[in-house]
């Protein structure tokens, strides 16, 4: 694939916490989420699409979605999943926590690439 | 807040499938052609299979998940190949099955404890003369002990014997037990319907639950029932509860060990010591049980008997001679003898059980070359060494389980075969049952043989390139290798461990031969012999007893097919030899100066082919106080000098009367042909009193079937009077060697089994290379090798690992058999001749194995085998 070089593995983990973002607007079958994710990064954030769904069932057994059946945009019959309460809380948790690493990540690269 | 709930997980196929066709579709929309637009969805959906599995993991543990496809996986496998799972599973059966009986007995005989109410508490209570291996427990020093004994909590004397019982008019002959009080206590009985005697002057019997099904049909109103013991009233007291087995070490007459079960119980009279002993005090002869107070061990009951024993042996000298006091646990009283020969069993079934995995081994590396490639294209498709070496034992797994199951059922047949033939001349064999705890040993053994089976095999073709298999069809160089070394290496193994085998087993086959070759003259099979108790108010005279047993004597001997008779009491009392002109010895030296002693009518050395070495036997005429004595007694205490005309004390016919040695006979195994001849003295019948006597004949034909008829004219002598326990005088001799015919019998199913596995593991191994290797035969023949060169070249190959196995078997074997040296009789454990016959079977049984399926390379043709590749 030619455009390899400019797209990043997702870490350990963040998949989870995307998909709860990508959740909180509302219900969303699989293939929308995955769309999703891979729009709202530019298409700089690659996720082999398959290992989406270990994370929805990781998620699922953790309370913070369910899956419901509905009707896709096409009208077909399809899985939707949507954000519990206590997804919605774990949310707002990781947002913060994401933030606090990012920003600290963030803070050690900065100090490191100006030599004092 | 809900539980989080499985979502069906059917669902997820048609969910992936939508999901990549909505790609699909995406990418068409974006200008790809139908076919590019399907590929690129599914490469960047990614592996399908992958992506089932991770999401069932998150619910389902992994390892869960896998076993159940593993264990799936295997039951398909073992379906797929009947006949080697058949092959496999018979084996295994073999081996666990062979482990999981010798374990039961174990089990039985040694692990369980004894049915009392403290087990760990009983012990087994008696004196015994130095040189002498016989417990003799006498009611005068039983009494005084009683009497003084203070760490005991209860002390029970008992005794046994057959007596014929009269229910209703109809006769039957009953081992009734005779216990003194307390016995109920020890022993934890409890009455099903009655009340269990006490009143050791009340006629009352306590019947066992077998006899008051067989006698009395289950009637609950047999209480209170008159019945007759050999002519005397009695009544049923109690019936016992049919769990209850106390396990009495008895005493048969002729030979040591007899396990007749009880079928009633009597209460016995205990007198207190008398004050004057003199050798004209009555003594009765019993056996003794005692239960330790609670906190008391058995070494301060030891120290205080001892010291009761050596006062009162002070104070009152006897002129019988016991003197050491013996306090052993009654448990190794009852199973000690076993339990060495049970350990050596229980190891060799062990080694069959090794045997068994070798060999099942080897059957699945011969499968090898079809696994590998099977194998390749697993690691292939990305499954993991551990994932496969779990499904390789998940099959072993299945093979055991089956064997295991195979192996219960034998083993529930072989306990009950051997039972059956050999049973009640074995102490507590007849408890042999299958319970959980063999159970579980049995399915233990069965996983632990699969481990064991299964992972060198496993390993063995785990190390395979993926590439290379793949390659060539599954016929690489290196890894044919590394499954014909192991599989060498267990043909080795096996062998090594048969030869220990077939050398023991060897051993203890020669050990029986030896006991049962009978010196010339001795014909046991042409002796009939019968018990007879005399009992009843009419023989209360010694003379009436005497005249009773002349008669039968001289009926006997003028019936047609008798050719001669003779009694004999059998070897009941121990005496001190004590030369005329000496006192009775000190304690310390009665040890060595005692020996067996029976009274016989004068006609029973010539009758049992005993030759006599000087004198005469005895005659009719003959006074009172003759004596004869054995050659070891002679060497003993006559060393050089002629003891014919020496006088000895008879105990029995005074303080201090003397008897004349008439005759020296030669030693003559006639009653326990596995213990070296020992000294021993012969008193005529006339001089002593009895009250049993054992009647011999030597009958012309089958004795056994000339039986009924003798027995029938003597009971009208008198009718009142019973002869029991007809047997001919072999089989009474090889009732007294069961034990080691248990050994020797089941020691050699073991060789057995382990030869024919050795060989069909040889002939598996040597088939393997043949087939493995035809390809490279036939290059050979096409070079111009003769046939000849190339079954030699199989044999070879095979014959490597046979020696081997033999060189290492031989060093272990070497070894083992020192172990089994108390078991063996008449034959050293390093025998040269049985090493030599053992190694010349198995070496030639193994170089057949060897060549039959060579022979079949030498039908290769070298066309077929190049054409087939």
């Amino acid at each position: 694939m030619s455009t390899k070089g400019s797209r990043v593995e997702l870490l350990q983990g963040t998949l989870d916490l995307l998909i709860l973002r990508t959740l909180r607007p509302g219900p969303a079958h699989g293939h929308a989420i995955a769309k999703s994710i891979e729009r709202s990064s530019s298409d700089v954030l690659q996720v082999e699409q398959g290992s989406l769904y270990p994370a929805l069932h990781r998620l699922i057994k953790r309370g913070w979605i369910v899956a419901e059946h509905g009707t896709s945009e096409n009208n077909r019959r399809a899985k939707f999943y949507r954000l519990t309460p206590t997804g919605k809380k774990q949310l707002t948790v990781e947002t913060s926590k994401w933030d606090r690493v990012a920003g600290a990540i963030a803070r050690i690269l900065q100090s490191q690439t100006e030599p004092t | 807040m809900t539980i989080p709930r499985r979502p069906d997980l059917d669902d997820l196929d048609g969910e992936m499938r939508d999901h990549i066709e909505a790609e699909t579709h995406d990418n068409i929309a974006r200008g790809m052609s139908e076919d590019a637009a399907r590929t690129a969805a599914m490469r960047k959906f990614g592996n399908v299979a992958r992506v089932k599995e991770d999401v069932r993991a998150v619910w389902i543990p992994g390892w869960f998940d896998q076993l159940r496809q593993d264990i799936r996986d295997a039951v398909r496998y073992v379906r797929r190949n009947p006949a080697f799972s058949l092959a496999i599973v018979l084996t295994l059966a073999l081996g666990i099955g062979l482990t999981t009986a010798i374990y039961s007995v174990v089990n039985a005989l040694l692990l369980r404890p004894l049915a009392y109410s403290h087990p760990e508490r009983m012990v087994w209570l008696s004196t015994r003369a130095k040189d002498s291996s016989r417990d003799i427990m006498n009611s005068i020093d039983f009494a005084v002990w009683r009497s003084q004994a203070t760490s005991l909590e209860h002390m029970i004397a008992y005794d046994s014997g057959d007596a014929t019982v009269v229910v209703g008019g109809e006769a039957s002959r009953l081992r009734i037990v005779s216990a003194s009080q307390g016995f109920w206590d020890v022993t934890g009985a409890q009455p099903l319907f009655g009340a269990l005697p006490i009143d050791a002057d009340s006629p009352a019997l306590a019947i066992t639950h077998r006899v008051f099904m067989e006698l009395f049909h289950s009637d609950p109103t047999v209480i209170g029932r008159a019945v007759s013991i050999d002519g005397q009233p009695a009544t049923i007291a109690a019936v016992l509860r049919d769990n209850y087995h106390p396990q009495l070490q008895t005493f048969g007459v002729i030979v040591d060990l007899d396990t007749v079960e009880p079928g009633a119980y009597r209460v016995l009279r205990v007198d207190p010591p008398p004050h004057v002993i003199t050798a004209m005090t009555p003594v009765r002869v019993y056996q003794a049980i005692g239960e330790l107070k609670a906190g008391v061990t058995i070494d301060q009951a030891r120290a205080e008997i001892d010291a009761i024993h050596a006062r009162e042996q002070r104070d009152h000298p006897t002129p019988f001679g016991t003197t050491s006091v013996v306090v052993t646990p009654l448990q190794d009283k009852i199973v000690g003898p076993s339990r060495r020969a049970l350990g050596i069993l229980l190891a060799a079934s062990f080694v069959v059980l090794l045997i068994t995995c070798a060999n099942v081994a080897n059957l699945l590396l011969s499968r090898a070359a079809e696994r590998r490639k099977e194998i390749a294209l697993r690691m292939a498709v990305g499954s993991g060494p551990l994932r496969i070496v779990r499904q390789l034992l998940a099959e072993s797994l299945a093979y055991s389980v089956l064997g295991g199951i195979g192996g219960v059922l034998l083993s529930w047949w072989l306990v009950n075969t051997v039972i059956a033939v050999i049973g009640a001349g074995v102490p507590r064999l007849t408890e042999t049952q299958l319970d959980v705890g063999v159970l579980a040993v049995a399915a233990a053994t069965s996983i632990g043989t699969a481990l064991l089976f299964g992972i060198g095999p496993a390993v063995a073709l785990l190390v395979t390139n993926v590439h290379e298999v793949l390659k060539d069809g599954g016929r690489t160089a290196s890894a044919s290798r590394r499954v014909m070394v192991t599989g060498r290496a267990m043909v080795a193994v096996q062998v090594a461990l048969t030869i220990v085998l077939l050398a023991g087993a060897g051993l203890m086959f020669k050990s029986v031969w030896r006991m049962t070759r009978y010196p010339a003259g001795f014909a046991p099979d042409q002796i009939l012999t019968m018990r007879l108790d005399i009992r009843g108010p009419q023989y209360r005279d010694q003379k009436a007893r005497h005249d009773f047993v002349a008669a039968l004597v001289s009926r006997a001997k003028s019936m047609p097919g008798v050719s001669d008779a003779a009694i004999t009491t059998g070897r009941g009392s121990m005496i001190l030899v004590i030369k005329e002109g000496e006192g009775i010895p000190p304690p310390a030296e009665r040890e060595r100066r005692a020996a067996p002693v029976s009274s016989i009518s004068p006609g029973f050395g010539p009758l049992l082919g005993m030759s006599l070495l000087n004198g005469r036997w005895f005659n009719d005429l003959d006074s009172p106080g003759v004596v004869i004595i054995n050659e070891s007694l002679a060497r003993r205490d006559f060393k050089d000098t002629d003891p014919i005309g020496r006088r000895i004390r008879i105990p029995w016919l005074g303080q201090n009367a003397l008897g004349t040695i008439v005759g020296v006979a030669r030693d003559l195994k006639y009653a326990a042909i596995d213990a070296d001849a020992a000294p021993e003295l012969f008193f005529h019948y006339a001089d002593t009193p009895f009250f049993s006597v054992t009647l011999v004949m030597r009958v012309d034909g089958d004795p056994i079937a000339a039986a009924p008829a003798i027995r029938k004219a003597l009971s009208a002598i008198d009718p009142t009077q019973s002869l029991y326990n007809v047997k001919t005088l072999e089989d009474v001799l090889s009732d007294s060697i069961a034990p080691r015919r248990f050994n020797l019998l089941l020691l050699g199913t073991f060789a057995i089994v382990a030869l024919v596995l050795a060989a069909l593991g040889v002939h598996g191994v040597v088939a393997y290379a043949v087939s493995e290797r035809t390809r490279e035969i036939g290059i050979r023949m096409a070079l111009g090798a003769e046939r000849w060169n190339v079954v030699r070249l199989m044999v070879a190959q095979g014959m490597w690992s046979v020696v081997a196995g033999l060189v290492v078997g031989l060093v272990g074997a070497w070894a083992a058999t020192r172990l089994i040296a108390g078991l063996l009789y008449g034959v050293q454990p390093h025998d040269t001749a049985t090493f030599a016959v053992t190694t010349l079977t198995l070496g030639s049984i193994a170089s057949l194995a060897c060549v039959v399926p060579a022979l079949r390379a030498a039908l290769v043709d070298p066309v077929t085998a190049l054409r087939a590749e």
